[in-house]
């Protein structure tokens, strides 16, 4: 029809009646249970466990874990509007929560059913939380990079190494730990050799090593994980020997959009406190709302916040649908929302002037959690290769990086 | 052509309800007849039958009638169905409205509950009422053989004894009673009633602990207001009495002043001081809803305002 | 093992009403509707209740098509089954007709030992349905209950009045009503929404009850006017440091004879 797209379908947005209740009701639990605790958990950057607890019983954990295996059951639609509400109260809760999904995804995928039963209910339920480890602190983007090592011992895997950035590691009972098992045939082949283990966190060897201060998603730490001679049993390798880079560029694409929604959680938030204080705030006499200056940033807010809000449920809807071009959306969708949200809140801090980088305020917050949305889940400049890539692929059958 | 016949448990609404009678029967061309239950030691029926009621029948055996509004409405049924067409005016509490209620389905009649206003049009009583939390104004015009509207609390003024000669008929009544009364316990009236209080401080959430009252009944005093507070600090918190919390589900307040500290703003908490004179608000965030409803505004920290605001009022214009 | 019905009502976001400014008039064209918050408590307390002693739930209410939205959210909370007396224009019924016509509905409820309500509904907050529910009915009512406990086919209540607290009991079959204080509502989760979308809902119209709009109610309510009141705020902010704030604000009061 449209290049890039080739159906009228492939433009559609659609919702059903429970996506509306189901948002309703997610941010009924935020205002009401996570707001009110935002000043404390920024101040101890800390989300106290009676708050995990409910969230897990309203099984937030396992929202996209398939109802068998004791989750919701929820598309991606369902997730995406997760993300966002919860992004729009408090951020670093959502990270905290949706950071299961980086587990349970490939698990659903690519594990065993003994796997899925053994991992899969108890972190759908919130009883257990879970951790994805591929990071270290040479290999971000490059995810090839990874020198976490894993070798062969009989029935067992020893794995050695140090993962960085791991969010909610110092919490987590479960870690899917990316490692080398086989060197790469070629300098152009590195992604082949990578495979992915189960490790759970009273495996000995296996510490929490560091936990890093940061400046934004106060209350959803970031670790470092040292693994000294941890042995892994062969039952707990994830998909097959080698399919660890697989795994994880399908882990990252199912985990995009759930960003991207996060993302445009922070950006309506920002217009909608912008717009609150312009209709209260008077200056030289007049209303905020009443000065031109204010009016074009509250128009740039919006055209970017709608913007990003078609992007993200656009890809959400394709994902439902099974459909391949939600790969495409999904990226321009992150791109675009994080940077969208990150222009909406430095909008929302000229509005609200002064008192916009008070603490209290909990404005300047937006800005500090919005900037890693824009380089975690594959940074947006990787994304802006995955959109072209993907384009290449699916247009043209041929991927112009030649891998 | 037709009668008045009024109720409530309460003694100061029934003095009110008197006098709003007596009015809407001269217009109607009837008379005005109260109800009274209970044993009435305070001697309102004759009270009543004093201030131009035409007859005041009063059930006045068991004592604990005035407890039951079923009991309530069976008498006042009773009462109105004598006429052969009534305007019946209820006072507008809990219980009141059970009465009214009740009532309605017995006589078949149309009802009204929290009138603020009642009024005769020709044969129809045009009634106002709240809707929406306060925001929204309801005019109704009711009629038929027999109509009953609950009249709000000080919404008319208590009628005064003129030296009229009504005369109380001693009535009685075998209702048939589906609940028991297990346990009353009197709540605390506060010696304060702030629906006729002047001024008020009012505090919420915004207040970190119950300790910290002080301050609040602090710039009180200082003010010569009294002190109340929207739902959590009372109903969940329980730092502070029933009596003080104003809101949709609390008290409704007129004051000249009304002082919101540390209060979002929420409906439910705006319904109850829609009819303030001025309202000022003191919150730490410049978004909350309280802004966009008060007269005037401080952004900033009560735990700062408020003292400054006492030390001002204290120094400056020796309070 | 008591049966409950819980009634609820579909009513008109307040938070949206479009409101004229000039001349105050209220127009409901294109509001959304929700359900009466207070509604879910009284669900809520069924749901206290069944957890306790077991027992059927269902839900009933008279409103437009529309309405089956609140029903589905009570049923996500955990109703068995629900019940929606589709009538487009449910909205301006008095308390009456709507009375009239739940008396009627409950017998397609299949019995029921408590009969559960909010004290009030968001939108108009009466409070007359009930009393004029129970006396078509002959059902016991308690009102205003803050606590409730079902023991031996014995009901007993904690009422809040404005100067006393009574706890009162009626056996049951009975009617209640809950306070706002009552509880929290629990919200439902995904898999329960999902549940809830395809479960069927009991529709019925006036006829199907074998009732007419014109024969319901005492007919003698008629409304004449809706306007939104509203008390024009100033909305002055004063800024500066806290003492200086503190000073225009005094100001300001002493100017309007308010302090000082």
């Amino acid at each position: 029809m449209v290049f890039p797209l080739t159906e009228l379908g492939d433009y559609e947005i659609k919702f059903k009646p429970e996506h509306e209740m189901f948002r309703k009701l997610v941010r009924e639990f935020f205002e009401k249970e996570v707001e009110p605790r935002v000043s404390e958990i920024e101040e101890n950057d800390e989300v106290p466990a009676d708050l995990l607890k409910k969230m897990g019983e309203m099984g937030f954990q396992g929202i996209a874990v398939p109802q068998e295996y004791g989750g919701q059951g929820g598309d991606q639609t369902s997730m995406a509007i997760f993300c966002e509400e919860a992004g729009r109260v408090y951020p670093a809760v959502m990270t905290l929560v949706g950071v299961n999904g980086l587990f349970t995804v490939p698990v659903v995928e690519f594990g065993t059913e003994e796997q899925k039963k053994k991992y899969l209910p108890p972190i759908a339920r919130g009883e257990k939380h879970s951790a994805h480890a591929t990071s270290e602190a040479g290999a971000g983007s490059d995810v090839a990079g990874v020198v976490t090592k894993a070798e062969r011992r009989g029935d067992n895997w020893v794995l050695n190494g140090r993962k960085a950035f791991i969010s909610g590691g110092d919490i987590a009972d479960y870690h899917l730990v990316l490692a080398r098992t086989s060197p790469p045939p070629s300098r152009k082949e590195r992604w082949k050799g990578l495979t992915f283990f189960i490790v759970e966190k009273e495996m000995p060897g296996f510490t929490v090593a560091k936990r890093m201060k940061k400046s934004g998603l106060k209350g959803s730490p970031i670790v470092e994980l040292q693994l000294d001679n941890v042995e892994v049993p062969d039952a707990n390798r994830l998909g097959n020997e080698g399919d660890g880079f697989k795994i994880a560029m399908e882990t990252f694409d199912h985990g995009r959009i759930g960003v991207a929604a996060q993302a445009l959680g922070i950006a309506q938030m920002a217009f909608e406190k912008s717009l609150n204080y312009a209709m209260q705030r008077s200056t030289f006499e007049r209303l905020l709302i009443q000065q031109q200056v204010i009016d074009n940033y509250l128009a740039d807010m919006l055209m970017r916040l709608v913007s990003a809000r078609q992007l993200v449920y656009w890809a959400s809807y394709l994902a439902d649908l099974g459909k391949k071009e939600y790969l495409i959306a999904a990226s321009l969708a992150k791109a675009y929302a994080t940077e969208a949200a990150e222009f909406a809140a430095l909008k929302a801090i000229s509005i609200h002037g002064g008192v916009g980088v008070v603490t209290d305020s909990h404005i300047e917050r937006m800005l500090r959690d919005v900037e890693i949305t824009k380089i975690y889940e594959g940074s947006n400049e990787i994304q802006r290769l995955v959109i072209i890539r993907q384009l290449m692929k699916q247009t043209l059958g041929f991927d112009p990086m030649g891998m | 052509m037709a009668d008045i016949v009024f109720y409530s448990e309460d003694d100061d609404l029934l003095h009110e309800l008197a006098g709003l009678s007596s009015t809407l029967a001269a217009q109607a061309g009837g008379g005005s007849f109260g109800v009274v239950m209970g044993d009435d030691k305070a001697g309102t029926a004759s009270s009543l039958a004093s201030e131009g009621v035409s007859e005041v029948y009063l059930y006045r055996a068991p004592a604990t009638l005035r407890d039951y509004p079923e009991a309530s409405a069976q008498a006042v049924a009773q009462v109105a169905a004598a006429h052969p067409s009534a305007y019946v005016l209820v006072g507008s509490t809990k219980d009141g409205k059970v009465v009214a209620g009740r009532l309605a389905a017995m006589l078949g009649a149309s009802a009204a509950s929290d009138c603020s206003s009642v009024q005769l049009s020709g044969m129809d009583l045009i009634v106002e009422r709240p809707s929406y939390g306060g925001r929204v104004r309801t005019r109704a015009a009711l009629s038929g053989k027999y109509v009953v509207a609950c009249v709000k609390a000080r919404a008319y003024p208590k009628a005064i004894p003129s030296g009229a000669a009504g005369k109380v008929i001693e009535s009685s009544i075998s209702p048939v009673l589906t609940t028991s009364m297990i346990e009353v316990r009197e709540r605390p009236v506060s010696s304060m009633d702030l629906t006729r209080a002047e001024k008020i401080v009012s505090v919420g959430r915004g207040l970190k602990k119950k300790e910290d009252l002080q301050m609040i009944s602090g710039l009180a005093d200082a003010m010569g207001a009294s002190v109340g507070c929207s739902r959590p600090l009372s109903a969940d918190l329980g730092w502070l009495p029933e009596e003080a919390h104003i809101g949709l589900t609390g008290l409704e307040v007129k004051p000249k002043l009304y002082v919101a500290v540390g209060i979002s703003g929420q409906l439910q908490h705006l319904a109850g001081v829609k009819e303030a004179g001025t309202i000022v608000a003191v919150n730490t965030d410049k978004g909350a809803p309280i802004f966009a409803n008060a007269d005037y505004g401080i952004v900033g920290d009560l735990y700062q305002v408020v003292p400054e605001m006492q030390r001002q009022l204290v120094a400056t214009r020796g309070r | 093992m008591p049966n409950m019905v819980v009634l609820v009502k579909h009513v008109y976001d307040e938070n949206q009403l479009k409101v004229e400014r000039e001349t105050g008039k209220v127009s409901y064209e294109g509001v959304p509707g929700k359900i009466s918050d207070f509604d879910r408590k009284a669900m809520e307390a069924a749901l206290v209740l069944r957890s306790v002693g077991g027992g059927k739930i269902t839900s009933v209410t008279v409103g437009p098509e529309e309405a089956a939205k609140s029903l589905r959210e009570v049923m996500a909370m955990g109703a068995d089954q629900t019940i929606l007396v589709k009538e487009p224009t449910a909205g301006q019924l008095d308390s009456s007709a709507t009375a009239d016509i739940l008396a009627k509905a409950l017998e397609k409820a299949g019995g029921f030992d408590l009969l559960i309500c909010a004290e009030g509904s968001v939108d108009s907050y009466t409070s007359l349905l009930a009393p004029m529910l129970a006396e078509k009915l002959h059902l016991p009512l308690i009102t205003y209950a803050q606590s409730l406990q079902v023991k031996d086919g014995t009901l007993r209540a904690e009422r809040i009045l404005e100067k006393r607290m009574e706890v009162v009991e009626a056996r049951l079959p009975a009617l209640v009503t809950v306070t706002g204080e009552i509880n929290s509502p629990r919200i439902p989760t995904l898999l329960q929404i999902m549940g809830a979308m395809k479960k069927p809902i009991a529709t019925f119209t006036l006829a199907d009850l074998g009732l007419s709009l014109g024969a319901v109610g005492a007919r003698g309510y008629k409304l004449l006017e809706y306007s939104a009141k509203s008390k024009e705020r100033r909305k002055v902010v004063f800024d500066g440091t806290v003492p200086e704030a503190v000073t225009k604000l005094l100001d300001a009061l002493t100017r309007d004879g308010l302090v000082g």
